[in-house]
């Protein structure tokens, strides 16, 4: 795959799994032993009870936290898994196992019925409606009483048996042990998933994603029912805890308390929400067994935990860690300046050291690229746009004639010249299925794609970058990159899920890929490094990488040398003429004449969302009218 | 006395300096250029200058105050205004309503700025009703710019102001600056491009790894001397 002949063996591909899953291990291996020591059976079922509000918060950390969805509703679908469950055990004399993986498919249900709404509105109003539907918990047990027992409760006096063994309270705390660890696991393995990164961009930019051709509603569902189906889980685990089950214990308080485990433990990390749970719901607990003031010191855990881990647990301690470091390096062991700076240089490898240090070889990097692609790429033919017009409000944007056309044909590079406001990115925009046009057409290989999607265009071969580009910040390069190129492998979900060997070989593969264009195109000091480090130059390169890293046969770039230095200007259109001459169709807007002349095949200058001038560099350059539009007369 | 000062500046993010032991002196009048690659600091130095980011260790000192540890409101307060990515203005408003904000801190000239800056940047002046979300993104790029105007900053940091604008634009602003100068603003200009930045500066400082590693009047500067250093 991807050129490289590189295969690794089985036994690294279990150390990564092995080393990924650490964390866990060791959040294991401490509550079980807890487990096996402690004699309180108390401890025994407030632990249970915790790991069970634990599992949901994971859920809800990987809506909240990965994909930015607030899905506060989540204790209404841990009540549909407790209370599925508990019916069949308890009415129905069923089996405790079938009984929960049924109450775990019918939260899994509810996410799909919950992600209809969530589908359509906006995110704090979603946020509305999951706290308006925690009150619906009682009226809807009241109707369904037979099943639930109503207000005055179910009893469940069954314990679920495992080979004949019933589960007491140790027993249930270990259940719901393994329940946790291996949500943990499966989360994991959805992080480092593709879906895992399509949830990142789509919580900072759905337009990126749907111009990669990933149906966002597909991301956002797939959140819904995975974050679900854990409350499901917890929730069926939970209802054999206590032998009965009452609508008030899923009121405000424990959505509340879900909520705020997430944010406090950190949203973003996969241990936080558990980490929330200990410090909101465990250790205030363990506080109140000790003193007589139970109410006074719960408030004061709770508050004081909110504001020291305002930013998440996880930044904390990460944050914190940076901090000891600066003052061990500069104040305990009073290294001189220089000599300390320069440490810290080699441990994250340099801020410092200079993109344009690195000669890249554009050939090999444009044979990489367009590895990605399969021959078919240069049949699919051009990306036409005609008589383009647009107008937003009451302001126009686009107004061309009817017969101007601007096409993006294989093998050539398009160039958009034009002063600012002109109408470039709305063509751009136009282009890559953004909005539809007023008037006009779009036609990609002959076919009409009027209205066509963003995500349907780059499927049909058309990626773009951005002005101004957005990633989520907490990933590296590389691990954008790779996440990108993981994507175009088909592999099934259950590989992913389960991270089995073909998954691991896939990531590792794709991590080595990325590293390897990453360095070629200049990023080798900053590629492992979460992209808010990066200057506004390396995050443009990174964003045309994006771009190029795809199966498309047209890439529209818009304003790909903003901010890279003159040596990066020229390995840029190099690297554009590369591409071109492999077959690539490319469209830039740029700024700069002499830079934009240099790579261009054909060029169109817009002013005032017009045609002004379009032909060959040379016709274009000895255009009276077009350099009075581009550098207003002066002269440059 | 009318001087922005900084001295062996250290300052960075996380566990990381960026700049290690910077001093730059900028004075009323004059524009002082910082060049330097991608990644070497420009823009950290800038954003200490402007009071965004906490100094680690040295001092900023204005006109003659110690501004150490004066935060960015109360930096721009006392006249230095700031111009980079993400670019300073708020999308939700129009372009008028992002103007007055700019002249918050100077509200007694309001009228003779506003004027002024719709004569600089006559976009801004036609489309003073739109909110700036639609705008494009050169245009925004103008919107900061003419919001730092507004308050008639004493100092004006400008972060690769350039991006994203056509070489017209580009052209303008750099008159602008002149001007600016010579009405005894005081400028720091960030750039890549030596084209852009050298004419413009009376005084250059070439930014590498974190340190100052030339410095000078322009005209000490040939253009070959600049390139060497530039690219070590």
């Amino acid at each position: 795959m991807y050129g490289l002949s590189e295969r690794r063996g089985l036994g690294a591909a279990v150390a990564g799994a092995v080393r990924q899953s650490g964390a866990i291990g060791a959040l294991g291996i401490v509550v079980a032993l807890f487990g096996l020591l402690t004699s309180r059976q108390d401890y025994l079922l407030e632990g249970a009870t915790a790991m069970t509000f634990a599992i949901a918060a994971t859920g809800l950390g990987l809506a909240l936290g990965l994909s930015g969805e607030y899905l506060l509703g989540q204790i209404a679908v841990f009540a549909i898994g407790a209370y599925t469950t508990a019916d069949l055990t308890a009415n129905r004399h069923w089996s405790f196992w079938p009984a929960c993986v049924l109450g775990v498919v019918a939260a899994s249900l509810a996410g799909l019925v919950i992600s209809v709404v969530g589908l359509r509105i906006s995110r704090f109003y979603f946020a509305l409606v999951g706290f308006f539907l925690v009150y619906l918990i009682p009226d809807l047990t009241q109707v369904a009483d037979s099943q639930t027992g109503g207000g005055a409760g179910l009893a469940v006096p069954d314990l679920p048996s495992f080979f004949g063994h019933e589960l007491r309270n140790r027993g249930m705390f270990f259940l719901a042990l393994v329940a946790l660890l291996l949500s943990l696991v499966l989360v994991q393995n959805v992080r480092l998933s593709p879906l895992g990164i399509q949830m990142r961009w789509m919580r900072v930019a759905p337009l990126s994603l749907a111009t990669f051709g990933v149906r966002v509603w597909r991301v956002r569902l797939a959140t819904y029912v995975l974050s679900s189906a854990l409350a499901g889980l917890g929730g069926a685990i939970y209802s054999h805890l206590s032998g009965y089950l009452l609508p008030d214990d899923f009121d405000l308080n424990t959505t509340v308390l879900l909520f705020a485990a997430v944010v406090v433990g950190g949203a973003t990390s996969l241990l936080g929400p558990t980490v929330g749970i200990v410090l909101l719901y465990v250790v205030p607990r363990l506080v109140i067994n000790v003193s007589g003031y139970s109410d006074i010191i719960y408030g004061a855990v709770v508050l004081i935990s909110v504001v020291v881990f305002r930013d998440g647990v996880d930044r904390f301690v990460r944050e914190g860690a940076a901090k000891a470091w600066w003052w061990i390096v500069h104040r305990v062991r009073r290294v001189p300046l220089r000599r300390a700076a320069s440490t810290v240089d080699e441990r994250q490898s340099g801020v410092s050291a200079t993109a344009s240090a690195v000669v890249p070889n554009v050939d090999e990097l444009a044979d990489l690229l367009m590895g990605l692609r399969d021959d078919s790429v240069t049949r699919r033919g051009s990306l036409v746009i005609r008589g383009a017009r647009k107008a937003f409000g009451g302001v126009v944007a686009l107004v061309m004639d009817p017969d101007d056309v601007v096409a993006i044909e294989p093998g050539r590079v398009h160039v958009l010249l034009g002063p600012n406001g002109s109408g470039k990115t709305t063509l751009l925009n136009a282009l890559c299925g953004v909005f539809e046009l007023d008037s006009g057409s779009v036609s990609v290989g002959g076919d009409v794609v009027n209205g066509v999607s963003a995500t349907r265009l780059a499927r049909l071969g058309v990626s773009r970058s951005f002005q101004s580009p957005q990633f989520p910040v907490e990933m590296s390069p590389v691990e954008l990159l790779s996440g990108s190129l993981v994507t175009m492998r088909r592999l099934s979900y259950l590989h992913w899920m389960s991270s089995d060997l073909a998954a691991t070989r896939a990531r590792r593969d794709a991590t080595d890929f990325a590293a390897r264009i990453a360095a070629m195109a200049g990023l080798e000091t900053a590629m492992n490094r979460p992209c808010s480090g990066l200057t506004s130059g390396q995050r443009r390169i990174l964003d045309v990488l994006l771009a190029l890293v795809t199966r498309s046969s047209i890439v529209l770039l818009d304003e790909p040398a903003a901010g890279l230095s003159n040596l990066e200007r020229r390995q840029l259109g190099d690297l554009i003429r590369a591409l071109a001459a492999r077959g690539m169709g490319l469209l830039a807007i740029e700024h700069d004449l002499d830079f934009a002349l240099r790579i261009a095949d054909e060029v169109t200058v817009l002013a005032n969302g017009r045609r002004l001038a379009h032909g060959r560099p040379d016709e274009v350059r000895a255009d009276p009218l077009v350099r009075t539009a581009l550098v207003g007369g002066a002269g440059v | 006395m009318s001087d922005l000062v900084i001295e062996s500046v250290v300052a960075g993010y996380g566990g990381t300096d960026v700049l290690r032991g910077v001093s730059l002196t900028v004075r009323q009048g004059e524009c002082v250029g910082i060049i330097g690659p991608n990644g070497a600091g420009k823009s950290t130095l800038l954003k200490v200058i402007s009071g965004q980011l906490r100094i680690r260790s040295g001092h900023r000192r204005l006109l003659g105050k110690d501004a150490t540890s004066w935060p960015a409101y109360r930096m721009a307060a006392a006249g230095v205004r700031w111009v980079g990515e993400p670019r300073p203005i708020f999308p939700s408003l129009t372009v008028r309503e992002n103007l007055e904000i700019g002249g918050m801190t100077r509200r007694g000239v309001w009228d003779e700025q506003f004027k002024r800056v719709c004569e600089l940047l006559p976009v801004l002046g036609q489309r003073q009703q739109e909110t700036a979300a639609q705008l494009s993104g050169g245009q925004q790029q103008m919107l900061a710019i003419g919001s730092a105007l507004m308050s008639a900053p004493s100092f004006l940091c400008f972060d690769e102001p350039s991006i994203g604008l056509a070489p017209s634009v580009v052209n303008v602003i750099a008159e602008l600056v002149s001007q600016l100068v010579s009405e005894g603003v005081g400028v720091v200009w960030a750039e890549q491009f030596l084209d852009v930045v050298l004419p413009r500066c009376s005084t250059v400082a070439l930014l590498r790894s974190g340190e100052v590693v030339e410095r000078g009047a322009t005209s000490e500067f040939t253009r070959e001397r600049l390139e060497d250093a530039y690219f070590g």
